[in-house]
């Protein structure tokens, strides 16, 4: 897959010819890509249309429902004596890091159909991203309460900071995804999109819980107020962060990755800081994530060679570990898709061991893999203010980074997570799309205003009869097996 | 018939040999990825499996038919189906036929030649492209429309997030990008008038607007007629790319069409079966749509195809 970063691909380097498939071949292993994608869905609809067509590559990324469909079908190569024989122990430590949660998904009757990467959800706890040259100008101090954020947010607007600024604070149309400020703020007031829950020793579904309805009251309160950009549900992430930019706003409900964005700001002499998300009241803001089985990469059992994918990875281990330079840039770890394996929450250890550096000044005994090219760039930003070098790096790790609001949420009970960890049923799928789209529609229509925070009773009639009581059902069927 | 040489078998079959021969491709390539493909509908009854095959997935009757309609959204985006797809037919028919009579109407021909190519170039662009352009355009904060509401003392609209707006914005964006093509096939329809027609009724002392409503609108009127009764075999199709390049959630209330519906549930959840379903639904009247508008093509417009 490649993303945006299909847009930055390094001079020099092409599909055809890049350092990973070289490498690759270097080895005896002659890789080519079937086909390419820009994101995630994209590549979703391509393997179905490789599925349904029956013309499969024979390395497969595949997420749970296909896995479960082709593993059905006879489809899936049994990769148990490749894997024994040929993987290493550094890939094998790897993809055990959760203690196997996630790669048990993959075994069946004892083999192994796939390569399943370990849960890790560390990194996806909201941030908040903040003018701070804007906040200083207002003689406001730094935020420590949602109240804070809020005043901040009405603050900007209503001075018109800039001469610019006319948006509290932005949403996007896509209101239930993970990592959307939307989501962030949800959390923040202690709802959860999405999700199930365990109450009273069953499953319940989060979207439908009172807590849902409170939080979409008070932002419905907040854009009644003019707080939330009214411009929101025709907004993608892109569009959100370029009004950020431009200084349209100040105040920005995002993720660990926010100074991707935010360094075209200080590009521009803007001044950003980063602070954790805080809650209404004193209980812990916890950051949602479905840690359920999403997927993994598997072998067509029409493929000769399952040894060889597993050699791949072996080689991406090794690589990406004693050349990080030239195999770990963002751009270049694309041609290696979807060979891929990282280290579990890697970039909280990271940030601990940097600002151990910092303090010490002097690099810690055993480090993260990684650590060396944050190191690098971190400190030509910490030392000589090279922003092209290393802004976003020094942003993420250093001491009041997006990474610090990661650490405290580890440390601090930070995380909500799904209660359900099975693979989606047929049921899931089936349903799904549907129940998605009223759930978008009710809460864009209660936060816009549109309707009444009444009709959330009205979602929650509709919700479970078409569908939702369904799932209950087959959800708390496997809770109660577990 | 006497007089008349009969024409026998084996001649008349040798004699038209080359021109079957000819036809065989049109008629394979028609066969391969017209007909074959409908035996695909039978996943409308089926639990269908990619991995499975048609042959292999589970039978289950009109359980997805089922399914469909008990949907809460599925009237509203039949509703919304028909609403977009018909206002863009009556107005996809209005707005060329004016286009081609005002034109007609202009001396220079050198001024109708530029005018008719700039009309017809937004014919070319896709809706990718347009979509953004007129995402920037309508916004109610930068774009350039507000600003003239705004000038003029009018309130600013949010035009592509409003469920009041968004259908109009889909049906004038869709004429306004092919009115111009449209129109084409109008003015070819006037230059065939027989200008003695003006003549006799400027004789007879009719003005200009006399003489466009007495002998310009009947001489067009059966080209129009069957331009009229053929679209509506598009009575279900409201614009794919349109819709998807410029709708967001906030109004899938008055902008969601089957076929974004059908892209959302088939291709992006995999469920084709009930794709499938909407998809079969939707040919059924738009198969029926299309016998009627034939069928009042042949008795009223003259209009045949066979």
């Amino acid at each position: 897959m490649f993303g945006d970063n299909i847009r930055n691909v390094p001079e020099g380097m092409t599909i055809e010819n890049n350092p990973w498939l070289s490498k690759f071949k270097e080895y005896g292993i002659d890789v080519t890509y079937k086909f390419v994608a820009t994101n995630a869905e994209d590549m979703t609809t391509k393997i179905n249309l490789a599925i349904a067509t029956d013309d499969l590559p024979d390395i497969i990324p595949v997420n749970s429902t296909q896995y479960k469909d082709l593993l059905e079908a006879d489809m899936l190569a049994d990769i148990t004596d490749a894997y024994d024989r040929y993987a290493t122990d550094e890939v094998k430590n790897l993809l055990n890091q959760d203690g196997g949660l996630m790669a048990e998904n993959a075994i069946v009757d004892g083999r192994r159909f796939g390569i399943v990467l370990p849960t890790q959800f560390a990194d996806y706890v909201p941030v908040l991203a903040y003018r701070a040259d804007w906040l200083e100008e207002a003689g406001l101090q730094p935020p420590g309460s949602m109240d804070d954020i809020w005043n901040m947010a009405k603050t900007f607007k209503n001075n018109k900071m800039g001469g610019t600024c006319v948006i509290g604070i932005g949403l996007t149309k896509n209101v239930l995804d993970l990592l959307t400020p939307s989501v962030g703020l949800f959390n923040a007031l202690h709802a959860y999109s999405g999700i199930w829950l365990e109450k009273n020793g069953t499953l319940a579904y989060s979207s439908i819980q009172p807590e849902y309805r409170d939080a979409l009251g008070m932002l419905a309160n907040y854009y009644a107020q003019g707080l939330i950009d009214p411009e929101f549900g025709t907004k993608d992430m892109k569009a959100m962060w370029e009004d950020a930019i431009s200084g349209r706003s100040g105040v920005v409900v995002s993720h660990f990755c926010a100074p991707f964005d935010v360094i075209n700001g200080v590009k521009l002499e803007q001044e950003w800081a980063y602070s954790r998300m805080f809650p209404t009241d004193g209980q812990p803001v916890k950051a949602q994530n479905s840690a359920a089985f999403s997927g993994g990469v598997v072998y067509s059992a029409k493929g000769m060679n399952p040894e060889a994918m597993i050699r791949m990875y072996n080689l991406y281990e090794k690589f990406t570990r004693e050349d990080f330079a030239t195999y770990n840039d963002n751009a270049v770890l694309n041609f290696a898709y979807p060979i891929y394996v990282g280290v579990v929450d890697a970039n909280p250890k990271i940030y601990r061991e940097y600002n151990e550096f910092i303090t010490t000044g002097t690099k810690p005994a055993k480090t993260t893999q990684g650590f060396d090219g944050v190191l690098e760039a971190a400190e030509k930003y910490r030392l000589n203010q090279d922003i092209e070098g290393g802004y976003i790096m020094y942003s993420i790790f250093g001491p009041e980074g997006t990474e610090a609001a990661v650490d405290y949420a580890i440390l601090n009970d930070g995380y909500m997570v799904s209660a359900f960890t099975g693979a989606t049923t047929d049921n899931m799928a089936l349903y799904g799309a549907n129940l998605k789209t009223i759930e978008e529609q009710m809460v864009i229509s209660i936060i816009k205003g549109d309707q009444p925070i009444g009709s959330f009773d009205t979602f929650v009639a509709d919700w479970k009869a078409n569908g939702g009581d369904v799932l209950t059902q087959e959800v708390n069927d496997w809770f109660s097996k577990r | 018939m006497p007089g008349r040489k009969k024409r026998t078998g084996p001649s008349a079959a040798k004699r038209n040999l080359p021109l079957h021969l000819m036809l065989l491709p049109g008629i394979l390539i028609v066969f391969v990825y017209n007909y074959l493909p409908m035996g695909g509908l039978v996943m409308a009854f089926q639990q269908y499996k990619p991995t499975r095959g048609l042959l292999g997935s589970a039978w289950v009757g009109l359980q997805n038919f089922r399914l469909l309609l008990s949907f809460p959204n599925t009237k509203q985006v039949v509703l919304n189906t028909l609403i977009i797809a018909t206002s863009k037919l009556v107005l996809g028919l209005i707005v060329p036929v004016v286009f081609a009579l005002l034109l007609d109407e202009i001396r220079s021909r050198r001024f109708v030649r530029s005018v008719q190519t700039i009309v017809y170039l937004p014919y070319f662009l896709s809706w990718v492209i347009l979509g953004g352009i007129f995402f920037n355009i309508l916004s109610p904060s930068t774009g350039i429309i507000n600003r003239i509401l705004e000038m003029v003392g009018l309130p600013t609209q949010y035009f592509l997030g409003d469920n009041q707006h968004f259908r109009w914005v889909l049906v004038l964006t869709d004429i306004w990008k092919t009115f111009g093509y449209g129109s084409i096939i109008y003015l070819a329809a006037l230059t065939s008038i027989d200008s003695t027609l003006y003549e006799a009724a400027a004789i007879d002392g009719a003005n200009r607007f006399r003489q466009v409503l007495v002998v310009t609108l009947p001489g067009i009127s059966s080209i129009v007629f069957v331009m009229a009764v053929l679209s509506l075999g598009n009575i279900l199709n409201a614009g794919f790319d349109q819709v998807l390049n410029m709708y967001s959630p906030q109004v899938y209330q008055t902008g969601d069409i089957l076929d974004t519906f059908i892209y959302r549930i088939g291709l992006q959840q995999a469920q084709y079966s009930l794709s499938t379903a909407v998809g079969f639904f939707r040919s059924v009247i738009s198969f029926l749509m299309i016998s009627i508008s034939y069928f009042l093509a042949y008795r009223y417009g003259n209009y045949r195809i066979f």
